[in-house]
């Protein structure tokens, strides 16, 4: 019998929690199947800020992200014993992660910011206008203080995108997955991640451009 | 659509996507990010198009920096919630081993409660030993960190006109609001925390926030030292309380005979965030004072057990007091401490036991120790 192909060296993680473990995130999971409780402390620690990051933008609030966080992790617990650790660790958990958001938004019955359309997953050209990114003007502010108000600027403006650009937004940026494992986290096509990604940038870009491109030229003002 | 024109309608988020060359670029960036590169190659001619494409990119890098952290103890919540469902994972399963017939284990049934039975037995008096052991092992390690500190405010004081680390505080004050922010420049700065004043320590370089945490609560030291900084956020990330700084007169560590500045929590004053969502706010919006009704003066500190408490002394020497009570060295000693011959560390020599504390008490005098909060 051949022995399966060994596990694809992992990216480095961009997490910026605290990681003293030196194994990789396969090999704790490994590890705590066999028994090592702090392997899994240590999983637990190098994605808590990534994760948690993640499910607050995914339902908007802290204290419900906590409770996901900690039921996402349970569920890693209790699967353990399922997952292939030929497979990279990170999209399993943010498979699971994801669904427990979906579940929450579900029984909570959130609507989305704005309706679905078939025409962002659909071809080019039926229906789907561009954004033009020669035409956008989005200057940066120089200080700490201008800083700091942009950021939470660019973050109400991501929330308020539509759960299925936001969520490609999420795992294909700022987590940096690849696009096929952003579509095997989310069950869809990876054509159809890419053409929301190209979307959810657009759209950013665009609502950028419309509601705040005035601030950018203000900043240039002597 | 120009950005000056007066109320342009928002485009519909789900029907705008990128040009192509742009989605190109944004393609290849996405690709570089997931193999863990900074840049990548870029598709041809695209040089002029990449820095817009980058522009949007790193706006959105933004993001990030305005989220809120993970609660300190998040991870350790998580844990603890694993390692629980594991145990029950594990007593079911050996209730099924037990409620199976004829497994042929090769034992009997007696033989099996039997053993069971040892078990038992050998685990409850192993288990607080075990327990006891690492309760005392967080003790000790608490006194070396107090050692440590009666340094660093000797250290302070060489440098400090002999005085503890204080703000100018205005007597009569609430000291518990631990995290009200406040410019510690500014002349008439509203103090509002005695953490605040023993937070200098730490800030100033004289120690570190982990020596001031103690080990008996298990999770790392909280607290942050940016120049902004004056305090701890929120008083669940404080170990102990601190000689009460807000009486008008400092305390001159060469004038005072041995007194307690410094102990392990003290009981009596229960200071908490408001609500749980606090725990997520940059600072908690209200801090809680109540006082622990069911204790009594002399009521040992909870960081150890209730067994008693580590204190450290004027003269920078730290030791282990069941009772909180040191000999009164107050230079206007009321009746009460006269009569005892005593000071009680966690409440002011001007107290009784019907007092009404409301969290602006002072000490007596800068000899009265009055640890808060």
């Amino acid at each position: 019998m051949a022995s399966p192909p060994p596990t694809p060296p992992s990216p480095p993680d961009p997490s910026p929690g605290p990681s003293p473990d030196a194994r990789t995130p396969e090999r704790l999971l490994a590890d705590y199947r066999a028994g090592q409780t702090d392997a899994f402390e240590a999983l637990i620690r190098h994605y808590q800020t990534d994760l948690f990051r993640f499910l607050m933008r995914f339902v908007g609030s802290a204290s419900t992200a906590d409770d996901l966080f900690q039921e996402t992790f349970l569920q890693v617990h209790q699967s353990a014993h399922t997952f292939d650790t030929t497979k990279r660790f990170k999209p399993w958990l943010f498979t699971i992660a994801a669904n427990k958001a979906r579940d929450y938004l579900r029984r909570n019955k959130r609507r989305q910011a704005a309706p679905l359309s078939a025409t962002v997953d659909g071809p080019a050209g039926e229906g789907v206008s561009f954004v033009d990114l020669m035409e956008a003007d989005l200057t940066l502010p120089n200080d700490a203080a201008q800083s700091r108000e942009v950021a939470e600027l660019v973050r109400d403006l991501v929330h308020e995108m539509p759960e299925h650009l936001r969520e490609v937004l999420d795992l294909a940026y700022f987590q940096q997955m690849a696009y096929k494992e952003v579509a095997d986290v989310l069950g869809i096509p990876l054509g159809t991640v890419k053409s929301r990604l190209h979307a959810a940038v657009g759209t950013f870009a665009d609502l950028w451009k419309n509601r705040y491109g005035q601030l950018g030229n203000d900043l240039d003002d002597p | 659509m120009s950005s000056h024109d007066s109320n342009p309608p928002e485009p519909s988020p789900s029907s705008q996507s990128l040009h192509p060359d742009d989605a190109a670029i944004l393609d290849a960036r996405i690709a570089a990010r997931a193999a863990g590169q900074s840049t990548g190659p870029l598709p041809p001619g695209s040089a002029d198009r990449a820095p817009r494409v980058d522009a949007v990119l790193a706006l959105l890098d933004q993001a990030q920096s305005a989220e809120p952290a993970p609660a300190d103890d998040l991870a350790q919540r998580t844990l603890d919630q694993v390692l629980q469902d594991r145990q029950r994972l594990r007593f079911a399963q050996q209730v099924d081993l037990f409620r199976q017939p004829n497994r042929g284990l090769g034992i009997s049934l007696r033989q099996l409660l039997s053993a069971a039975a040892i078990l038992l037995i050998g685990a409850s008096l192993l288990l607080p030993v075990l327990s006891r052991s690492q309760a005392d092992a967080a003790r000790r390690a608490c006194l070396t960190n107090l050692g440590a500190l009666g340094q660093a405010f000797s250290s302070y004081a060489a440098s400090n006109k002999d005085q503890l680390p204080r703000h100018r505080t205005t007597p009569g004050s609430d000291w518990y609001h631990v995290g009200h922010e406040f410019n510690r420049s500014a002349p008439n700065a509203t103090v509002r925390s005695n953490t605040a004043n023993l937070f200098i320590l730490a800030h100033d370089g004289y120690t570190t926030l982990n020596t001031l945490a103690c080990p008996s609560y298990g999770s790392p030291a909280g607290g942050d030292l940016g120049p902004q900084a004056t305090d701890w956020s929120r008083p669940e990330q404080v170990s102990y309380s601190y000689q009460n700084q807000f009486h008008a007169e400092p305390v001159r560590l060469g004038s005072v005979a041995r007194m307690a500045i410094l102990a392990d929590k003290n009981p009596l004053f229960l200071i908490q965030s408001q609500t749980a969502e606090d725990r997520y706010a940059d600072r908690p919006r209200t801090v809680r004072f109540r006082v622990n009704l069911k204790l009594q003066r002399d009521a040992p500190s909870p960081a150890h057990g209730g067994r008693g408490q580590n204190v450290l002394f004027s003269d920078a020497t730290a030791d282990w007091l069941e009772s909180p009570t040191t000999p009164t060295t107050s230079t206007t000693p009321t009746a009460s401490s006269r009569a005892e011959q005593l000071d009680h560390i966690w409440t002011s020599a001007a107290s009784t036991p019907h007092t009404r504390y409301t969290g602006s008490e002072l000490p007596v005098g800068p000899g009265d120790s009055f640890l808060v909060p």
